[in-house]
């Protein structure tokens, strides 16, 4: 009876949100892939360098008010030094849950030329220096599946509209967005195949839109009950988290997709609002969508690099070194800082403009990873992060 | 191995179609140019209504704020015809690239256009990508390249869009009274994006010293672009080892330095390796882009000469095509190769103009009036080519074989539309395919069609 109803078509309608999740310029891909185990990693990309000093306020810094002056308002006390920006509110309980954990003063290793499209790509390939051209096109996550004997490829699968280096590489990774339809005849769809196949430039990414589209509606009623009952957040980002949530809860153990809108050079106190407004929602559906399985989950959201200490011209800040990655999930040792506080005095800051960063932001992914899918350090040094340093162990995980 | 003719109008033109001998060669696609330039229909909307239409919004936006019952349904509609003055700019955009003689002069627009990438922020200002273009570039496009980047980052579209407006000398009168100071958003984007390139040896120091320089650039909606010198930071500021600036400030000093940039043989390098990226190969022969880069700095930045050092290299004519087509491309050769009416394309409405471009360009990862930062659409050939981008592409070409009405045999139409680019894969598939316009969708949806 439903012949045409094909299984795309009916994720859009149980999520309730078509197209529009995927075409908001400030969502970008999300990428899933399947690995063994039960525990879930998710590494949120925040693009255009996420303020660090304004998520993450150290009220205790003496230093911090006259280097911020329209920018160093209260916020929600997290211990006796640091305090959440207001806006996070919804995230305070899971501070006190101890499921909320931050490193304050971290970075990739790029430095000095503040590119945003650079210290992206550096921050996806996770590694130091001048990317070495066998490098330029894989990222740190598909390097770590590779190290995972049972992941299956196959099953493994990303969904957005743009290509994200994070998750490209060896490990095949197939890539989708929900809402998206193709209604072919099956001659059409056979000939389009045999052609996608013979191009390697095209074969990948059109053997897929092929197959997504493609697939039929199970017959049974039962899976679509139980899909039906997914409700989705309200809003792009709560929408696509949603959909991330299931697609944990079902096979997949690796996500990852991006926020955008962190580029605050101007008016930064109402223009990184929607920012945070957009971060806190997608963890926040995280953590409902996921229901038991959060207890398993890690989430790590991690940006280019941070912004300047001081307030520029325009009461906003301009690009600078040293910034917050900020851990959420159940599976996390949280409720802490992790890592130290460098101090905001002149002689403290990197290059006397930007927050010195104490520790390799690579190192917090490459124990977090080791902790959650039991790879051994080494591994992680040599394939994963090529020549990291990874030092102790901070014990991210529970 | 790709005869020329077919290679001139795929990797440099607008592709093949029946109304359109292919270009011979570098020759002819050189001659083309003067041609094309001259060319403005069909018309976008100009930048000088889109401030007028700025300002209505602003003072509509004030007699709201009074209270102005009426004022909400005016702004209500100037917005609407603001949206229809978008998508009309669509149409004619395409339609441009799809009946130029050999669309060289609009590739090389909508190259430039990327390099100079903007999009209009919330505000007034609004829809603004193909007016600043045609304001902007369009006129440039066959000058010194120093011009260009005047015209470019004096613009208040650019001004607006990378906060160069919020910016003031922290020792200008301004600065001085009112306690405020750099946004270094532009100075950094103008040396990494527009001129040196990441790689171009520039230091936070220089960004720095280049904001302070930028400082004065501003504009307001009523009076355009303007220079103020109580916000331009006074004194001596050296950049690169020259001195720019003193007593009284002025614009030209900024100008001097714009002008200097330009001919900086690290934005020879950056522009080069750009332009020869964009048309001819993600890793192009470095030979080629030293002769590019060198004929640049010898003709003292004028672009013609870079074009030309460009089609003159014998690296500019190696196969295979290696590029992909952008979706604003690949529509336009779509269109050009079914000899689609533009009078049919002109004549969409409102709602289909969403329907069969609008949307769809959106779908296939390039929505017109939007780009994804300043450093534009990334130029890779594996950047369009993602699942649902191509997933979009086949649907878009499946339906507009099924609108046009075409007596066309496939058979014939590949001729058309690729001829000895053709793979024989893609003959047998089309021949084989059930109707005649299913055949013709999958000539357009095939990666032979989509390569460049």
């Amino acid at each position: 009876m439903q012949q045409s109803l094909s299984r795309r078509r009916f994720l859009t309608r149980s999520l309730g949100f078509g197209c529009s999740a995927a075409a908001s310029p400030l969502l970008t891909p999300v990428t899933l892939a399947a690995a063994p185990g039960d525990n879930r990693l998710v590494v949120i990309i925040l693009r255009g360098a996420m303020d660090g000093l304004d998520l993450l306020r150290p009220m205790g810094d003496p230093q911090f008010r006259a280097l911020r002056p329209t920018l160093a308002g209260d916020g929600l006390a997290l211990d006796n030094f640091f305090a959440l920006h207001p806006a996070l509110d919804g995230l305070h309980p899971l501070w006190q849950a101890g499921e909320l954990a931050f490193a304050p003063a971290t970075s990739t290793p790029y430095r000095d030329r503040r590119s945003h499209f650079d210290g992206q790509d550096h921050l996806e390939a996770g590694t130091a220096g001048p990317l070495p051209p066998a490098l330029q096109r894989t990222g740190w996550l598909n390097r770590m599946l590779t190290l995972l004997p049972q992941a299956d490829a196959r099953t493994a699968f990303a969904v957005g509209r743009e290509r994200m280096l994070i998750l490209e590489g060896q490990a095949a990774m197939t890539q989708w967005a929900p809402g998206t339809e193709l209604d072919l005849s099956p001659q059409s769809r056979l000939l389009l195949g045999y052609l996608f196949a013979a191009d390697p430039l095209f074969a990948e990414a059109g053997l897929t839109a092929l197959d997504m589209t493609g697939m039929d509606l199970p017959e049974d009623g039962e899976d679509a009950d139980s899909a039906m009952m997914a409700q989705p957040a309200a809003g792009d980002t709560g929408a696509l988290a949603a959909y991330v949530a299931e697609q944990l809860r079902g096979p997949t153990r690796i996500a990852s997709f991006s926020l955008s809108g962190w580029d605050t050079h101007y008016n930064q106190a109402r223009a990184i609002l929607p920012a945070l407004g957009r971060l806190q929602d997608a963890i926040l559906t995280l953590r409902a969508g996921l229901g038991p399985d959060w207890g398993r989950t890690t989430v790590l959201a991690m940006t280019e690099f941070g912004r300047t200490l001081r307030e520029n011209g325009s009461t906003g800040t301009d690009h600078g070194t040293g910034g917050a990655l900020l851990l959420a999930g159940g599976a996390l040792r949280g409720g802490r800082m992790f890592g130290g506080w460098p101090g905001l005095a002149e002689p403290d800051m990197y290059a006397g403009r930007d927050l010195m960063p104490l520790r390799d932001i690579r190192a917090y992914a490459g124990w977090a990873m080791r902790d959650l899918f039991g790879l051994s350090a080494s591994d992680i040094a040599r394939t994963v992060f090529p020549g990291l340093d990874m030092g102790d162990n901070p014990r991210l995980i529970l | 191995m790709i005869s020329k003719p077919t290679l001139a109008a795929i990797r440099f033109g607008a592709g093949l179609g029946p109304d359109h001998a292919p270009p011979h060669g570098a020759a002819a696609l050189w001659d083309s140019l003067d041609r094309e330039t001259a060319r403005t229909v069909p018309p976008v909307t100009s930048w000088d209504t889109r401030l007028a239409r700025a300002i209505e919004r602003r003072d509509l936006r004030r007699l709201r704020r009074d209270g102005d019952a009426d004022a909400q349904e005016a702004l209500r509609l100037l917005n609407r015809s603001d949206r229809d003055d978008a998508l009309a700019d669509l149409r004619a955009t395409l339609i441009r690239l799809a009946t130029a003689e050999t669309g060289f002069f609009e590739r090389l627009s909508r190259f430039w256009s990327n390099h100079f990438a903007l999009q209009a922020k919330t505000g007034t200002l609004r829809f603004l990508r193909a007016p600043y273009a045609e304001d902007a570039l369009r006129p440039h496009l066959q000058g010194p390249f120093a011009e260009m980047l005047k015209a470019a980052i004096l613009h208040p579209a650019m001004l607006d869009y990378l906060d160069q407006n919020r910016s003031v000398g922290p020792a200008s009168r301004a600065g001085r009274r009112r306690g405020r100071g750099l946004n270094e958003n532009l100075a950094r984007e103008l040396l990494e994006l527009h001129t040196l390139g990441v790689a171009g040896g520039y230091s936070q120091e220089d960004v720095t010293q280049m904001a302070r320089l930028l400082t004065g650039l501003t504009y307001t909606l009523d009076d355009g672009f303007s220079f103020r010198p109580n916000i331009a930071e006074p004194g001596i500021i050296e950049i690169f080892g020259t001195r720019y600036g003193g007593r009284p400030v002025t614009l030209d000093h900024i100008l001097t330095a714009l002008d200097d940039l330009a001919l900086r043989p690290e934005t020879a390098q950056h522009l080069a390796t750009k332009l020869a990226r964009h048309f001819i190969s993600d890793a192009p022969d470095p030979q080629l882009v030293a002769h590019m880069a060198a004929s640049y700095l010898n003709a003292k930045g004028d672009l013609p000469a870079l074009y030309r050092a460009m089609l003159e290299h014998p690296a500019a004519w190696d196969g295979p095509l290696s590029k992909t087509r952008a979706p604003f491309e690949m529509m336009a050769a779509s269109l050009r190769a079914l000899a689609v009416d533009p009078a049919t394309i002109l004549g969409l409405s409102r709602n289909e103009t969403r329907r069969f471009l609008d949307g769809p360009l959106r779908l296939m990862g390039e929505p017109h009036e939007e780009v994804p930062s300043p450093a534009g659409y990334s130029d890779a050939a594996p950047a369009w080519i993602t699942p649902q981008a191509l997933a979009a592409r086949i649907d878009w070409a499946m339906g507009l074989a099924q609108l046009v009405p075409t007596d066309n045999d496939p058979r014939d139409f590949i001729e058309i539309a690729l001829a000895d680019a053709a793979s024989d894969a893609l003959r047998r598939a089309s021949a084989g395919a059930e109707t005649r316009a299913q055949g013709i969708g999958l000539i357009l949806a095939a990666p032979d069609f989509n390569r460049r």
